[in-house]
């Protein structure tokens, strides 16, 4: 990846996505006879409440910090319980881990109101939980993973615990922990949108102002910024994740 | 014990819920000593090999090295002036070769430059140049190249002692046979103390100069290859040895170099030719070894061939004659 053609070519995918984004945050206003086509008996068809942009960065604010919330949480207890002190605490957190999964994010939300008042609390709360399985699981698998004859001879050599954990077992660890990441981040961008159920400010808006007004026009300009947004973290992390893994 | 002991175990046992694994041996390792334990899987060898850089704590007596109890050091302080490899490597797979062989020197801080220095030191006594090696990764590495990094980075740290638990278990006969000469020929050039796990007698025998045999957590014989072979104490032992075929593995212990007769003038050479009945315008078409062959190979070459004379070259060069009645009147002066 030396020169500028390949780093272009390795980072193309996720660029096109955000550039997409980009453009689709700002050009809707100018397609609206377009999307009067999709819904042709309202008097407004273009969503403006909020700017796109707006709603754009609080989308990403509240995924990026609920997604900050469970990888901390989430890598650390995963940790925490492949050692030799915590492994008594292995069966509960896998399936505490495995139990926020089955839970709808819908009934967190839900849940959390009456804790956390409406808005952007409730909705981080819910997030983080629905987000921490993935991590969890796959920080798990990664270290487990790691070859056991690779992990006595760090010993063997004589690293602390502590050396053995941060210069073996993560690295190696690393690929399967940030394939658990951006399966917790892309989910949790879709189920930001039900946020806006609760009254935070997210991509959502649009859609759930769409669906209570037989609103199809702004149904879709949600429902697409959403899309991109996905697309645009999930191929992105898939780079992150192929320039570790091809490191070795 | 004397100030030649390197490493000496008092009364050690390593036992799991009730069972004894390791169950009080005695044993004294000498400086520079190769010390090979043998045995079959379960017999506690690898338990006393991993309880001396205290992977594995024992349970009861007493481990020293250099007069030293283990337990008064800090493990990892202790870890680091031991060398250890394994049969799987063990290598990292994320590091380039170059900085697993540092690994240890690393840990020791000594300055970069001295770690690139010992780096290409370690590469070039394993005989693998380290423009081609030091930047691969061990992915990228046959097995036979992986276990030589494996026995560098054990090294690298220069270590007075070096544990290693059947390095060469996974390796296809001829790399590891090529690997036994290779760490023979080093252990030349360092004289440490290495103590070596095996489950497999000929490697012992090829290897040590103190085998230690083990059955069930205790030690049953150790004595040096040739007493083993002459005198096993029991029936287990024997058996280790291969029964009668004793006989061969002796036979592999002892070099042509010396039980040949030295070429002399063609005049003394006539002699001894006739003495053994032996014609010596047939010498020209006789099969050839050389001096550093064993009696063994020797034997086979003779059978391959059908006959019972051989000339023993060096560079091409004659430098003597070994026939089969020099080989089965063979005895070792060890």
């Amino acid at each position: 990846m030396g020169n500028q053609q390949s780093i272009a070519r390795f980072w193309g995918v996720p660029l096109f996505w955000l550039f997409c984004l980009v453009i689709a945050t700002f050009s809707f206003p100018y397609f609206e006879e377009l999307f009067r086509q999709v819904a042709p008996n309202q008097r407004q068809v273009i969503y403006t409440r909020d700017s796109f942009f707006a709603l754009l960065l609080n989308h990403l604010s509240l995924v990026g910090i609920a997604a900050i919330i469970s990888i901390l949480l989430g890598v650390s207890s995963a940790i925490f319980v492949t050692r030799s002190y915590g492994k008594d605490f292995l069966p509960l957190v896998s399936q505490i881990a495995s139990m926020g999964q089955t839970f709808p994010p819908i009934a967190v939300l839900a849940l959390s109101v009456p804790l956390l008042g409406f808005g952007a609390l409730p909705t981080i709360l819910a997030l983080s939980l629905y987000g921490l399985l993935p991590i969890v699981r796959n920080t798990l698998a990664g270290i487990q993973g790691v070859d056991s004859a690779v992990i006595e001879s760090a010993r063997g050599m004589g690293m602390s615990s502590f050396q053995v954990l941060r210069q073996v077992e993560l690295p190696l660890a690393s690929t399967v922990i940030l394939s658990g990441i951006r399966t917790s981040v892309t989910i949790n961008i879709a189920t930001a949108a039900i946020g806006s159920t609760i009254g935070a400010s997210t991509l959502g808006d649009p859609v759930i102002s769409g669906l209570v007004n037989g609103n199809t026009a702004y149904v879709i300009q949600g429902a697409i910024l959403i899309g991109l947004l996905a697309l645009s973290t999930d191929s992105l992390l898939d780079r992150l994740q192929n320039r570790l893994s091809t490191r070795r | 014990m004397t100030n030649n002991t390197m490493i000496e175990l008092q009364q050690v046992s390593k036992l799991y819920e009730q069972t004894a694994a390791v169950d009080a041996i005695d044993l004294t390792i000498n400086k520079g000593e190769f010390c090979v334990l043998v045995g079959t899987s379960g017999c506690g060898k690898s338990t006393t090999l991993r309880m001396i850089n205290r992977l594995i704590p024992h349970s009861a007596g007493k481990i020293l090295i250099e007069d030293q109890e283990i337990n008064s050091f800090n493990e990892q302080t202790l870890r680091r002036r031991i060398g250890y490899a394994i049969q799987n490597t063990g290598l990292f797979p994320h590091w380039s070769v170059e900085r697993n062989i540092g690994t240890v020197p690393r840990l020791l801080k000594w300055p970069e430059k001295r770690i690139q220095e010992r780096v290409v030191e370690l590469l070039e006594l394993l005989n693998l140049p380290y423009s081609d090696f030091a930047h691969k990764y061990p992915s990228e590495l046959s097995g036979g190249q992986a276990q030589r990094v494996g026995v560098a980075r054990a090294l690298a740290g220069d270590p007075d002692i070096l544990l290693m638990d059947e390095p060469f278990g996974a390796l296809d006969p001829i790399t590891r046979e090529s690997l036994q000469n290779e760490l023979l020929r080093i252990q030349q050039q360092i004289h440490k103390t290495i103590v070596f796990v095996t489950h497999d007698m000929d490697e012992a025998l090829k290897l040590a100069n103190h085998i230690v045999v083990m059955d069930q957590g205790k030690i049953i014989q150790q004595a040096s290859p040739y007493e083993l072979l002459l005198n096993p104490a029991t029936a287990f032992v024997s058996q280790l040895l291969g029964g009668e075929d004793r006989g061969l593995k002796q036979a592999g212990l002892m070099k042509v170099g010396e039980h040949m007769f030295a070429a002399k003038s063609s005049n003394i050479n006539n002699m001894v030719f006739n003495s053994l009945g032996f014609d010596i315008s047939a010498t020209e078409q006789l099969a050839s070894v050389k001096t550093h062959d064993s009696l063994r190979f020797a034997l086979s070459v003779m059978l391959w061939h059908q006959c019972d004379m051989l000339k023993v070259e060096e560079e091409q060069q004659l430098v003597g004659y070994i026939s089969l009645q020099q080989i089965m009147q063979a005895r070792p002066h060890g």
